[in-house]
């Protein structure tokens, strides 16, 4: 007995499914044209948390300051620019990053802002021991950098077909000059919580120029890894030095690490890999020797990050240390 | 396998290549059906599939027992095939809730209790073909069907795929049949059925995917404001209805493509204007169900307005229940029950007012249900319902307005288009210019949308 019939021919078929995906290349290609001839809007990175910061600090970096922080996630997340500023008296700007780059990346940065910046000017190092144990970048989010930087859509070279079909289709254009423009992007978990959207995450970082991490630390046991400086990054931080002009003064700090994951030599590690630091950069770096290796784990966010407490603590003993160093009142 | 995944684009390419070749012969398509659908089924977790097999030939037996049967041992094995349905969702479903609810209690009274917790995983789909192979029996009692008795067009009727999931829960007499005779796939079948995919993704993918992070954003708020969870509420209106609309439309078209024809599961809702035509528009195939076996059978309106309210009250508090085991699922459900008892009550006032003074009314209704169904427990529920009267506003304010206009306004504007055609099939009745037009950039927003890693539907928990 017959199940079933097919009551069309393969010309209908095509009649009746080919179209609409025709209309989709044609809104792929104009997108293109439209991009090429610069009739889209300028593209802007938000659609997520680390492109939204990436891109804000970029921006930020053109603004005069007399102490310029820079560095990883930790240096956004630990320091409160603004309580430093007011407790040493000085204009601060912290260009803290969330993602993946490397020492020159925070170097350009740093000397976007010491060109801004008229008289004398500081930039301060802040980076978490992970960092330092990290011997490259992410490749693809230096690239990122690379492209907002010069305006552009942080495209890449697609890898998987999805990337493939975005970048064929103009989905992505679409995303970052017309939607990044119309609207903000919605952030999920914890920072989703405090902050809602993209543009508050903007907002809070101009506004307190630093970022509070909500997240709750728990500790959770892993293999310690002994701390040591990657050898691979003497390289990079003798190019961060001599990206920064040489009347402006350099301090290099690390932030802490939650007590419980501290090994029994963590203290004498810190040490030493601030003096390995040192050396590699040499002549006049100022090493902030007297900032915590580690604080309680009731002062973290997570093991990379201080809660809302722990910054303002630790915010404070940086602007100890940097008034000690002759920064401040 | 979700139906918005690579994964299942390349399960029905594979499977419409097989449903072709066994296009001359009725049992070939039904066993290849069959197997397509343990397969799409035994993805979640295989070791569920034996629960479905088992429970649908447990009823396949019992529905021709029952047919053959008279009197009291008819009522009996009527009972046995709702015990046992009914067991089944309260194994999986219930027994965690009962538990937790039973311990709370005992707590309360001073007392420990003192048994572990228990995590029973949740089959997906367990509600949905539950009440379809169950309300097979209760139409053959009924005398609404024959009973069948080809054991592999039943079980392919209980696990058809396109709607295996979540529904629509399909009554025995209208997609049985469809499992007996030949189907016909012509060029409109196909030009419909597309259209009801490529809607049905818009509504998942471009609506409530993205309307789902603005209501997890307000619903997990530590301190509720006014304006966040009137726009939490928005968003998960939009969410829950882009989400179970568009894997109904799914169902719809993927099944017309397949020639089979499933009933419509939602027909424009929020344009109700009264809390009545509301619950005929939202999951018709599930109120339907409680209609004929709940509502009904506990007498109706047959026995005056007391028993009516009564039995309307009841029937929405099982409907919540339904939903999922916690309490504010049965609030919910109450809820609704008590607005429809309370609408029927003010029938005579209410039926005079114009549409543009009821309208918001079942908006509200609808929307505070909806704050009870999103919240994760009751304590969540009053403090949002608090702060409902403090007139403050979280700082994303603008920002979720413009986020909710984005999706809001495309969704609304096909949703007025499709009241004004009156028919869902309104977009592939257009010219052929319109229609690929239409179709096109509904394509292109579901490409802008789409993720990677695929959001799971919301019905898929209960």
């Amino acid at each position: 007995m017959k199940s079933h019939a097919y009551n069309f021919t393969p010309t209908g078929l095509v009649t009746v499914a080919g179209p609409p995906f025709a209309v989709v290349l044609l809104i792929s290609g104009l997108l293109h044209l439209a991009g090429i001839v610069g009739l889209l809007p300028e593209p802007r990175s938000v659609q997520d948390m680390d492109h939204t910061v990436l891109s804000h600090q970029i921006h930020a970096s053109a603004t005069p300051a007399s102490i310029a922080l820079i560095g990883d996630s930790s240096c956004l997340m630990d320091v409160s620019g603004r309580l430093l500023g007011q407790e040493l008296r000085r204009p601060v700007s912290n260009l803290g990053t969330m993602s993946l780059l490397d020492l020159t990346a925070f170097a350009s940065l740093a000397s976007n802002a010491v060109s801004a910046t008229k008289g004398s000017a500081t930039v301060v190092l802040l980076v978490h021991p992970d960092f330092l144990m990290r011997p490259t970048a992410d490749p693809r989010v230096l690239c990122d950098f690379q492209a907002i930087r010069q305006g552009a859509s942080p495209s890449r070279e697609p890898e998987v077909p999805a990337e493939w079909a975005a970048s064929i289709l103009a989905t992505d254009l679409f995303r970052d000059s017309i939607e990044s423009t119309a609207r903000s992007f919605p952030l999920s978990g914890e920072f989703g919580r405090r902050y809602g959207f993209t543009d508050q995450i903007r907002a809070a970082i101009g506004r307190d120029l630093g970022l509070v991490d909500p997240r709750k630390y728990r500790f959770v046991r892993r293999e310690a890894r002994p701390f040591e400086v990657s050898p691979r990054l003497e390289g990079q931080f003798q190019a961060l030095r001599g990206l920064l002009p040489t009347h402006v003064r350099l301090d290099v700090g690390i932030t802490p690490i939650p007590e419980s994951e501290a090994e029994a030599d963590f203290g004498p590690r810190h040490s030493r890999a601030l003096k390995t630091v040192s050396e590699w950069i040499g002549g006049d770096v100022r090493i902030l020797a007297d900032l915590p290796a580690y604080l309680p784990d009731s002062e973290f966010a997570t093991r990379t990050h201080l809660s809302e407490e722990g910054r303002l603590r630790f915010t404070r003993l940086l602007a100890k240390n940097l008034s000690a160093e002759g920064l401040g009142r | 396998m979700l139906f918005n995944s690579g994964t299942f684009a390349l399960f029905f390419a594979a499977f419409a290549g097989l449903y072709w070749l066994v296009r001359n012969s009725l049992v070939g398509r039904n066993r290849l059906i069959l197997a397509a659908s343990w397969l799409f089924y035994g993805w979640w977790d295989w070791r569920f599939l034996g629960l479905l097999i088992g429970s649908s030939l447990l009823d396949h037996r019992l529905g021709i027992a029952v047919e053959e049967a008279t009197g009291t041992r008819r009522r009996r094995l009527v009972a046995f095939s709702v015990a046992v349905n009914l067991g089944l969702l309260g194994v999986f479903k219930y027994t965690g809730f009962f538990a937790e609810s039973l311990a709370a209690l005992i707590r309360s009274l001073g007392g420990t209790p003192d048994w572990p917790t228990l995590n029973i995983v949740l089959p997906v789909g367990i509600s949905f073909y539950t009440f379809q192979s169950l309300g097979y029996v209760l139409d053959i009692d009924h005398g609404r069907i024959k009973a069948c008795r080809d054991r592999v067009q039943f079980l392919a009727f209980v696990a058809f795929f396109p709607q295996l999931v979540a529904g629509p829960i399909e009554r025995a007499s209208r997609l049985l049949p469809q499992f007996q005779t030949p189907r016909v796939i012509t060029t409109d079948s196909i030009r419909t059925g597309l259209w009801l995919v490529i809607l049905g993704l818009f509504r998942k993918v471009a609506v409530a995917d993205p309307c789902g992070a603005l209501a997890d954003i307000a619903f997990a708020q530590e301190h509720h404001t006014t304006a966040g969870v009137v726009l939490g509420v928005a968003a998960f209106a939009l969410q829950i209805y882009g989400d179970f609309a568009g894997y109904s439309d799914m169902a719809r078209g993927i099944a017309r493509l397949l020639g089979f024809e499933l009933m419509e599961n939602f027909a424009l809702p929020y344009f109700a204007t009264g809390l009545r035509t509301f619950w005929r528009r939202w999951h018709i195939s599930l109120s339907e169900w409680l209609r004929d076996n709940i509502y009904i059978p506990l007498g109706g309106n047959r026995f005056g307005d007391f028993r009516t309210l009564r039995n309307l009250f009841v029937t929405m508090a099982v409907g919540g229940f339904w939903h999922g085991a916690s309490w504010h699922f049965v609030a919910w459900g109450a809820w609704h029950g008590l607005a429809l008892v309370a609408a029927f009550a003010a029938r005579p006032l209410a039926g005079k007012w114009p549409a543009w003074v009821r309208w918001p009314l079942v908006v509200a209704v609808v929307g505070f249900g909806w704050l009870l169904f999103r919240v994760p427990d009751l304590s969540t529920a009053r403090s949002m319902i608090l702060a409902l009267g403090d007139g403050t506003a979280p700082v994303w304010v603008q920002s979720a307005c413009i986020y909710l206009a984005w999706f809001s306004v495309p969704l609304l504007t096909l949703d007025l288009a499709q009241s004004r055609a009156g028919s869902p099939d309104w977009g592939a009745r257009l010219d052929p210019i319109p229609r690929a037009g239409l179709q096109g950039v509904l394509l292109f927003a579901i490409a802008v949308a789409w993720k990677r890693e695929p959001a799971t539907f919301l019905y898929f928990q209960f």
